[in-house]
């Protein structure tokens, strides 16, 4: 027998001695390898129960003190578990029937005492295997419970699903999340719990699968979820149903979304405003630019912007070495802004208001920059039609200062004189001198009027069309006119114009600058040496310059400089007939044109005026 | 040469000013000695040729002077002026001449302490009249 090398501890209770004895020794005619306590009452049979570690329990039906049906419950209730075999002389179907159920593993009869070495090895042999399960058992229910216990406990929510994708368990974590109890859930199909109640779930055989979706609380919450998901298969590899392992995203998806949703609306913004933005990392490389940026840098620029090139490649020349000027500024913490305009085909000028500003992150950290672009042209030239506006109004009222001025000198001055000289008249005093002054005087008041025409005619004939004037041919065409004066005072004019000698302007303004300036220079040469007229032409980046330089009387410039353009100014008094009016009609001519003139002379030297135009 | 100090001197580029100043002084006051400028800065070579003797002199000359002329003006002229001293300054009364109806003239002419009054052109024997005083100096 297997138990043969197990020595079995037997305790008998019996009170007749002579049965004792009887079981004693029919045990020890068995094979059974045992050691054997006898106890005749209860408190024997306490105490050994207590100490003896019995492996088997023997026991008479009936003993003066006890029955076996309390020596039974005693055993049990003092923790002795093994095999309990009732051994007895009669006893009755029933009762044995009773104490069978209540735990007993077999009874002997005490005539057939022979049968008794089987009964205890079927016996213990039994119970070896009830408590080898018992163990089994406890195990499982051990480990089941740890199991239980981290799936209750975990985090996340676990979620299986039939192969009708019916939920067969739910844990703890997953039905607090949907606010359902595991008993609402079961049964229910997974899509029950979505929203729009749509399988959103793909294919579960599709193997491990991470996705996003939505689910649903009980009160139609909506609950962000991502969900791991593996298929559940059987022995045979069949799809038997699905277990998903569910995070609580909500709070991340929420943010994420107001975050895109806050993006969008800066987008809404962006794609919605005239204002052009590009951004550029520190190093100007273009990272995001909106529509209207994207339209208007082509077209000025003739080259789309590209995301991941660097916007100075965009530009050449001038505009590029300020753009990099104003980069270095903008990173130096500048804030820097400007106006600027290209030219249309056309001609016309389109105006920008640029503005440079820093990209810093929370902590101050400079990210990039940002460069807004407005386009202002109609601003811009509301803003030029002003100035002209104001500029021709300072210029009408200038005339008008300048008008009253020549009613109350210039005007008034021969108009005196004519008065003064009737008062002589009329008293009698006629003489041939009086009578020739009256006539100069005359002659003087109407010089004036017509010069006032003159100079309120150049304001009128600003718009005027611009023609091709050839310098060379204007200087020739006005020695023609001028011959008479020319040959009287022996002037030789010079003239050089191999660097300009044309120019797109008003021809009657330039007619008039150039013989003003000669007539000038006739009239203010230097008496007894012969007069030298030099013209050149020099051309310049944006402009040309005309330079007339004579050998002169010259003016003192430090002491009338500022009065030389003046109306009726005049520096010369006996020795010409200058009334005060050529330099100032000239003056007024160069500004008309946009230009300026300036003058460099010394005395008894010559003159030199210098014009850009 | 030095000349003897004239009762009136006339000071205006206008040489016909001139000539009229010269013949309504003749007219109201008979026959006069008028000196005539026509460049102020040469005028004021004259007082300073002809008017250094002037601690024993109670003689007055009259001047007659215009705002506007090319190289000195009135103004300029009046600076000038104030430089001299007293005892020359003395010598004379000026009142300043000009065609300018212009306020401004007159209101800075009143404003000048060397000028006694501004005289609208033309000069008129009224005028010649009122600003005439026994000038001591041979007419």
């Amino acid at each position: 027998m297997e138990n043969g090398s197990i020595k079995l501890k037997i305790l008998h209770l019996e009170d007749l001695a002579t049965d004792a004895e009887l079981v004693s020794r029919i045990l020890l005619k068995s094979d059974i390898k045992f050691e054997l306590k006898w106890v005749s009452n209860k408190t024997d049979y306490i105490e050994a129960l207590n100490t003896y570690e019995a492996n088997i329990l023997l026991s008479d039906h009936s003993l003066p003190t006890l029955d076996s049906f309390e020596a039974l419950q005693l055993a049990r209730a003092h923790g002795v578990n093994v095999p309990f075999i009732l051994i007895t002389s009669t006893v009755s179907e029933e009762y044995a029937v009773e104490i069978m159920k209540e735990g007993a593993y077999d009874y002997v009869l005490k005539d057939r005492l022979q049968r008794l070495p089987r009964a205890i090895t079927n016996a213990f042999e039994k119970w070896k295997i009830e408590e080898e399960k018992k163990e089994y058992y406890e195990l499982i229910r051990v480990s089941e419970e740890r199991y239980r216990q981290i799936v209750e406990t975990a985090q996340e929510g676990i979620w299986m699903i039939d192969d009708n994708n019916k939920t067969v368990f739910v844990n703890k974590r997953m039905c607090e999340m949907l606010e359902y109890s595991s008993d609402e859930m079961m049964g229910k199909p997974n899509y029950y719990f979505m929203e729009g109640k749509i399988n959103q779930v793909s294919d579960p055989n599709s193997g491990q699968d991470a996705l996003d979706i939505k689910l649903l609380t009980k009160s139609q919450e909506v609950v962000w979820v991502s969900l791991s998901n593996s298929p559940v298969l059987d022995n045979d590899g069949n799809y038997i149903g699905a277990l998903a392992m569910v995070t609580d995203i909500t709070n991340k998806r929420l943010y994420e979304e107001s975050l895109r949703n806050s993006e969008a609306n800066i987008r809404t913004i962006l794609e919605n405003t005239t204002t052009g933005y590009v951004l550029l990392d520190m190093y100007f490389t273009i990272i995001s630019f909106n529509h209207i940026a994207e339209v208007s840098y082509e077209r000025e620029l003739g080259r789309p912007l590209r995301v991941g090139e660097n916007l100075l490649e965009y530009f050449y020349g001038e505009r590029k070495r300020a753009l990099q000027e104003t980069y270095i500024e903008v990173l130096n913490g500048r804030k820097s802004d400007y106006e600027t305009y290209f030219v249309n085909p056309d001609g016309s000028k389109v105006w920008y208001y640029v503005q440079f500003s820093q990209v810093l992150d929370v902590n101050k950290k400079l990210l990039g920059i940002v460069i807004a672009a407005n386009d202002i042209t109609e601003r811009k030239e509301m803003d030029l039609q002003r100035e002209k506006i104001t500029e021709d109004l300072i210029q009408r009222n200038k005339d008008l200062e300048q008008f009253a001025y020549i009613v109350s000198h210039n005007l008034r001055a021969p108009v005196a004189n004519i008065l003064g000289i009737s008062n002589i008249l009329s008293a009698g005093n006629v003489n041939p001198e009086v009578l020739k002054g009256l006539s100069n005087s005359v002659q003087k008041l109407d010089e004036v009027i017509l010069d006032l025409n003159d100079i309120l005619q150049i304001r009128r004939e600003l718009s005027e069309r611009k023609e091709k004037v050839v310098f060379s041919k204007l200087v020739d065409d006005i020695k023609t006119s001028m011959a008479s004066q020319l040959s009287k005072g022996n002037v030789e004019i010079n003239v050089n114009f191999d660097q300009v000698d044309e120019l797109l302007t008003v021809k009657s303004y330039i007619h008039s600058i150039f013989s003003n300036l000669i007539s000038n220079s006739i009239k203010y040469s230097q008496p007894n040496v012969s007069a030298r007229i030099e013209i050149e032409s020099v051309k310049k980046k944006n402009n040309i310059e005309l330079h007339f330089k004579d050998n002169g009387m010259g003016i003192d410039l430090k002491r009338r400089g500022d009065q030389v353009f003046g109306l009726y100014k005049r520096f010369h008094t006996e020795t010409t007939e200058g009334k005060g009016i050529g330099l100032f009609m000239v003056k007024t001519q160069v500004e008309a044109l946009g230009g300026k003139i300036a003058i460099a002379s010394e005395v008894n030297k010559g003159t030199e005026f210098s014009i850009t135009l | 040469m030095r000349k003897t100090k004239p009762p009136y001197i006339v000071i205006d580029d206008d040489l016909l000013n001139n000539m009229i100043c010269k013949i309504t002084l003749e007219m109201a006051l008979g026959a006069v000695q008028v000196e005539t400028f026509s460049n102020a800065e040469v005028a004021l070579d004259f007082i300073r040729l002809n008017y250094d003797d002037a601690d024993n002199d109670d003689g007055v000359t009259l001047i007659l002077l215009d705002i506007n002329m090319p190289i000195m003006s009135g103004w300029e002229f009046l600076d000038s002026f104030d430089a001299f001293s007293e005892d020359i300054k003395k010598q004379f009364r000026i009142y300043l001449l000009s065609s300018s109806v212009d306020d401004r003239d007159k209101e800075k002419a009143k404003q000048n302490k060397n000028v006694i009054d501004y005289l609208s052109k033309p000069l008129s024997k009224d005028m010649v009249k009122q600003i005439d005083v026994p000038v001591n100096r041979t007419r």
